[in-house]
């Protein structure tokens, strides 16, 4: 042990001292332990520089983690497109709404052959917004398009898909909604997300 | 001490049992931070939080019916994110084996009054951020909620389902271990 360290010949005490400074950094400490805090950092040059330490590493923490995780939800699942804020507003939308409801049809083998570039649209039904109406997922065979590639070639507009691990999301400027598409390997399920103006 | 899942929650759930499309809307936004801290500090991994997070958002929705106890919203969250997020990471592992990834950091972006100290600023984050990343789970996720939100150690305990005393103890420890993997460098 350092003999430098007036902490280390004593760890019992060390901790107990330790849990005092985070229980102070924290905001937890009683009005007691807050004095003993103090007291303790006006004579401890360990006390001092374990404090310092630990208000440098929870700074440091905020603000890394601020960083990285508090983006909004909508922006991870942002539309690329080039169309400007509406449709940007559209794509936040759909993240915060991306579980809002499930709705799915099965496809229909009559569309095959008069598919259109955009596979998402045909396959939509209203949302009736009836949250107490049990929803009952049904999966489709998609008939080869499970691939995000596969997709990506046929959404109307390639800057306004995009994929993620399970799903791609498409915006139609029709009906404007975006949709997102849950992609399975065999399968597709289809999920329209409601943007409202 | 009062419910975690406080009044606020408590009406939006109340209007999304309601039909109230809206509301969740509002319930997510009410939530997601915490949400996402919960998927970081199981994975360890920033950059699969924004694909987890969407997919706990969409579980929640469906099995949304089976939240029993309105006051317990939050635990109930936190489970269906912890166990999304569990799945995402063995996941996430196994395309690491297969494809030889390496583990990415996230840019942590800084504004600094110069370019210098913005530099400086962005390095030290990031220093931290993967010492966070490092540490294990059990202690990674009360420094997140607790760093991430400045949820109380009753609030943490309350989502976790720990005791406050442990929830304590594992916030000295990951301190502890954040500072002992930094040491020596100047945070």
């Amino acid at each position: 042990m350092s003999p430098t360290n007036e902490f280390d010949s004593h760890n019992a005490e060390q901790e107990r001292i330790e849990r005092l400074i985070v229980r102070y950094l924290d905001g937890a400490s009683t009005p007691d332990e807050a004095d003993e805090v103090r007291a303790l950092l006006l004579k401890s040059v360990a006390a001092r520089a374990m404090l310092h330490s630990y208000q440098s590493i929870d700074d440091c923490a905020r603000v890394a983690l601020n960083s990285v995780l508090s983006k909004p939800m909508a922006a991870a699942v942002a539309v690329r497109t080039r169309r400007g804020s509406w449709l940007a507003a559209a794509a936040g939308v759909m993240a915060a709404a991306a579980a809002i409801g499930l709705f799915v049809f099965p496809y229909d083998a009559g569309r095959d052959a008069a598919r259109s570039p955009s596979p998402v649209r045909p396959m939509l039904a209203a949302d009736t917004g009836n949250r107490s109406k049990p929803i009952v997922p049904q999966w489709v065979v998609d008939e080869g398009l499970s691939s995000p590639q596969a997709w990506q070639q046929l959404a109307p507009h390639r800057d306004v898909w995009n994929v993620c691990r399970d799903c791609v999301s498409v915006f139609d400027p029709q009906t404007q909604r975006v949709y997102i598409l849950d992609i399975n390997r065999a399968e597709v399920r289809t999920t329209p997300v409601w943007y409202e103006h | 001490m009062a419910s975690l899942s406080g009044d606020r929650d408590q009406e939006l759930i109340a209007a999304v049992r309601g039909g109230n499309r809206s509301a969740w809307d509002s319930l997510i936004r009410q939530n997601e931070r915490w949400v996402r801290g919960v998927v970081f500090s199981t994975t360890g991994n920033p950059r699969i939080v924004d694909d987890v997070c969407q997919q706990v958002w969409a579980h929640a929705w469906q099995q949304f019916d089976t939240l029993a106890h309105d006051d317990k919203w939050k635990a109930w969250l936190y489970r269906l994110a912890r166990n999304a997020a569990i799945d995402a990471g063995e996941r996430a592992g196994r395309q690491r084996q297969l494809y030889g990834g390496s583990v990415e950091h996230a840019v942590v972006a800084d504004r600094g009054p110069t370019p210098d100290q913005a530099l400086q600023l962005q390095e030290r984050h990031r220093r931290v951020l993967s010492a966070i990343q490092a540490l294990p789970a059990l202690y990674r996720e009360p420094f997140v909620l607790r760093h991430l939100e400045d949820w109380s150690y009753e609030q943490i305990a309350e989502t976790l389902a720990l005791p406050v005393d442990t929830v304590e103890t594992r916030l000295v420890r990951a301190r502890r271990m954040l500072r002992e993997s930094l040491n020596g460098e100047p945070v």
